[in-house]
């Protein structure tokens, strides 16, 4: 039916010969005035540019439909042009206008996506029907099923466009992403969840605010935003934002450019700088997970005080520590993540005499000189009066000689009705393989972990997770061997981490087994104890291994979450859901170049040549057998 | 014969092409050695993780994945018209979709042929390192859909232009403006600058594929773009038969 009534017709040549330019030229004058009405102009002279587009761009369908040959089977089709062509600009219109009604809308980002399909549809169309006349200027014929065809040409496209454009929007929405890699940073670790879960900002307890001062276009917030839209499914409110375009907040974030992160919780404000494009933030962003949760604790956390003894050969923990003693830094930063504030406490610092009443926590980390008896008791004390301690104490190294670290701690392991085993825990069987010698024997690790807060995920993956220690000494109850054992009876203690089975107490220090005075058992790493005073609570970690914190265990993700969790613990942040800090293994590359470079650059070269070889070689049998075949088949007739 | 039969024979025909000229292994060969010394000078400098290693591979493999699709896609339609063959194509019985669908397929095998034989370049990082599988699977199907965008956008300027030089700076062009909608997108506000950002070929869609995340939103946008590209190279096809 249709194909009938668009049989090609003859057009009046007068006609035909007006009919490219002056449509077009109107239709661009309507465009660019409601463009210069939505988005250049104010106030009155907005809408008077919006009503002369709007008349323009009518006025341009109607002429151009208007114009189009009236002779025959024609006539169905001017109808149809000048129909295409209010829909057109009438869409571009309505999608012009709603852009501006609804800017910070998501259906602004709709109706523009259809406001450009309709200028790019409508180019497909008039460019289309403006060459057909052109062509028909010449023979005087308009071909009616050309121009239907273009037509339906530029409608496929646009329809094909548009749903496509349909499809990518619901897409982007539900914002689906599989992160494969295997120390990407562009995922919060789950302790930086942990932390935004419980976090809780001002009298109307909302999730804490993560403002990203960056330019539109700003290479670096490219790098950032996966990691923070994974932050905001998660409850923060984020928003990215011009410093300039709000001076105001920038004022009480403290960021007087782009290029920063901000972050709100209630009245407490903490800022990042990044960098504006990637080449700046290139090393930050390395860190981007500890920095975002560093911050985070900050600005949801009350400050807490951490008291770390020194004076003893404890392990360093500071950046600028030289002491070349096994550091652990990493534990210094986790602590301070959480918005702690560590804290020296020495013979100076009064920890003869009492520790500090602003203390939430005492650590003792490590030591290699014994305590001096009023230190002990001072801790002691502490301990009984309602304080949390954390004490790793390493056992002394085999073949020296022990300076009697653990027995000047005596009263303070009284006080938890505990007792140190004294020698290192050895496993021939079950070890973490180092060195390949019997020092390995004493690289040992727990699988089975105890029901408590302190080490509640790793319990949750006993027999998966491996929590490493490296020269470690067993921990067990002392109630019926010491007279404390009475006072303490009130005490709860939990065994928190245990060895595997067939370890045993490394008596004479040969790292073998001696039937005769050692004996193989399943042992225990680490011991909570817990005392209720009234109100307070007096909470205790302590374990035979400084090293299960220390940095060079650290990286183990068990030895993370223990770490993470037994401190959350021991600060009474027992609201806080446990989480996994996510700990990069990943290593340097490191490849000298006397041991690498003949390798690398013989690889380099070799893979090309042995391509081209390869095409060369195949390319010359194609041909060497085209003339043969060729040859056969002209001698076979 | 269906035309799904039919589009395979001509993707067959046209890998075939590829790879029976010299032309076509010295794509692959070139392509290889600026891999290599781009992994080898950039991506491996100084002491990196293994992490940043493999994104710094694929960092710039987009650019050589980029730069040999317009290589590879230029000859698809202009080499036809300049050999005078296209006519044979225009009037065979064949849908013009069939035509389209087979010589992407075609140069698109002929670079997942590339990109296989580079294979070995991440895997280089288990020398002192450690390769991520799941990195490296997100890296290359980051590559194959950039890829399979520009082969389609490449076909499309192939489709429009007369000459096999033409079509690869019309594609190149192309290519260059979605890599440059970024700084566009810059420079306006609202959402319109959303959409022109989102048009990005690279910042936006490619960096997440480098890093080793794959986002759902970025292989529809990339599949959208090759469809979108094809579909217009069909068009432009179907223009030419009834102009004829």
């Amino acid at each position: 039916m249709t194909t009938s009534k668009l049989q090609p017709g003859r057009a009046n040549g007068s006609n035909i010969s007006t009919l490219p330019v002056g449509p077009s030229a109107l239709a661009g004058l309507s465009l660019l005035g409601l463009f210069a009405g939505a988005r250049l102009l104010d106030d009155e002279a907005q809408l008077v540019f919006l009503v002369v587009g709007t008349l323009l761009s009518l006025a341009a369908a109607l002429w151009r439909g208007l114009r189009l040959p009236a002779q025959g089977g024609v006539r169905s089709l001017r109808v149809r042009a000048a129909a295409a062509h209010a829909a057109i600009f009438g869409g571009g219109l309505l999608a012009t206008l709603a852009v501006r009604a609804t800017l910070d809308d998501d259906l602004a980002a709709i109706t523009a996506s259809l406001a450009l399909l309709g200028c790019v549809g409508g180019g497909f169309v008039l460019g289309a029907l403006e060459l057909l006349m052109a062509q028909s200027r010449s023979t005087g014929i308009v071909d009616a099923a050309r121009v239907q065809r273009a037509t339906s040409t530029a409608v496929t496209l646009v329809a094909g466009v548009a749903m496509l454009a349909g499809l990518v929007y619901g897409v982007n929405k539900q914002d689906v992403r599989f992160d494969l890699a295997y120390a990407a940073p562009t995922s919060p670790s789950g302790a930086t969840l942990a932390l935004l879960d419980t976090a809780v900002c001002g009298p109307s307890k909302e999730k804490p605010e993560l403002f990203l001062f960056f330019e539109r276009g700003s290479t670096a917030l490219a790098e950032l935003q996966d990691y923070f839209a994974i932050l905001q499914q998660k409850g923060a409110r984020i928003e990215t934002l011009d410093q300039a375009m709000d001076p105001a907040l920038s004022k009480a974030i403290k960021v007087s450019k782009n290029g920063y992160v901000g972050f709100r919780c209630g009245e407490k404000t903490e800022s990042w700088s990044v960098g504006a494009e990637r080449e700046d933030a290139q090393k930050k962003l390395q860190k981007l997970d500890e920095e975002v949760r560093t911050r985070l604790g900050k600005i949801s956390r009350d400050p807490v005080n951490v008291y770390m003894t020194v004076g003893h050969g404890e392990r360093p923990v500071d950046e600028s520590d030289k002491s070349g003693r096994p550091a652990a830094k990493g534990l210094k930063k986790l602590l301070e993540a959480q918005n702690v504030k560590p804290k020296k406490l020495g013979v100076g610092d009064g920890l003869t005499s009492a520790v500090p009443a602003d203390a939430g926590l005492v650590v003792v980390l490590g030591p290699q000189q014994p305590f001096l008896p009023e230190e002990a008791r001072t801790l002691a004390l502490y301990v009984d009066g309602g304080g949390a301690l954390a004490l790793f104490v390493d056992p002394p190294t085999p073949g020296a000689v022990d300076v009697g670290v653990a027995a000047s701690l005596q009263p303070v392991l009284d006080a938890l009705s505990l007792r140190l085993g004294g020698f290192e825990v050895v496993n021939e069987k079950e070890y973490v393989k180092q060195s390949g010698t019997k020092a390995d024997f004493a690289f040992v690790f727990s699988t089975s972990f105890g029901s408590h807060k302190s080490v509640k995920t790793l319990n949750a993956a006993r027999g998966k997770a491996a929590l490493l220690f490296l020269q470690a000494q067993s921990i067990a109850r002392s109630d019926s061997a010491t007279p404390a054992g009475e006072k303490n009876k009130d005490l709860k203690i939990s065994m928190i981490a245990r060895s595997r089975p067939a370890s045993w107490s490394d008596v004479d220090g040969n790292r073998a087994f001696d039937e005769a005075t050692e004996k193989k058992d399943i042992l225990d790493f680490a011991a909570v104890v817990e005392k209720k005073l009234g109100e307070k609570e007096a909470r205790a970690l302590v374990a035979g291994d400084s090293d299960v914190v220390a940095d060079a265990l650290l990286s183990n993700e068990a030895n993370a979450i223990f770490t993470y969790e037994a401190f959350q613990w021991l600060l009474r942040d027992d609201q806080a859901a446990s989480g996994a800090v996510t700990v990069s293994d990943d290593v340097p590359i490191r490849h000298t170049r006397d041991e690498d470079t003949a390798w690398f650059y013989g690889t380099i070269l070799a893979g090309p040549t042995v391509v081209l070889a390869v095409g060369i070689g195949s390319v010359r049998l194609r041909r060497r057998k085209k003339p043969a075949t060729a040859t056969t088949t002209k001698e076979t007739p | 014969m269906n035309n799904v039969a039919k589009a395979l024979l001509i993707a067959r025909r046209e890998l075939s092409a590829y790879l029976s000229s010299i032309t076509g292994w010295l794509i692959l060969a070139v392509v290889l050695l600026a891999d290599g010394l781009l992994f080898n000078t950039v991506a491996m400098a100084g002491e990196k993780k293994s992490f940043d290693v493999l994104q710094g591979f694929f960092y710039f493999s987009s650019g050589t994945t980029m730069v040999a699709s317009i290589f590879i896609a230029m000859r698809l339609f202009a080499e036809e018209r300049q050999q005078g063959t296209l006519v044979l194509l225009e009037t065979a019985p064949i849908p013009e979709y069939v035509v389209v669908a087979g010589k992407f397929f075609g140069a698109w095998t002929f670079l997942l042929l590339l990109l296989a034989l580079s294979a070995y370049l991440p895997l280089l990082v288990l020398v002192n390192g450690k390769v991520t599988l799941g990195h490296v699977v997100a890296g290359y199907a980051g590559l194959m859909l950039l890829g399979a965008a520009c082969i389609a956008i490449g076909a499309l300027a192939s489709a429009v232009s007369p000459n096999q030089i033409l079509a690869a700076v019309v594609s190149g062009a192309i290519i260059v403006a979605l890599l440059l909608a970024w700084m566009l997108a810059k420079k306006i506000d609202g959402p319109i600058g959303d959409v022109v950002g989102f048009l990005d070929l690279f910042d936006q869609h490619y960096r997440s594929f480098s890093r080793g995340t794959i986002k759902l939103t970025s292989v529809v946008y990339y599949l959208s773009l090759a469809y979108g590209a094809l579909l217009a190279t069909t068009a432009v096809l179907t223009a030419r038969r009834w102009r004829a």
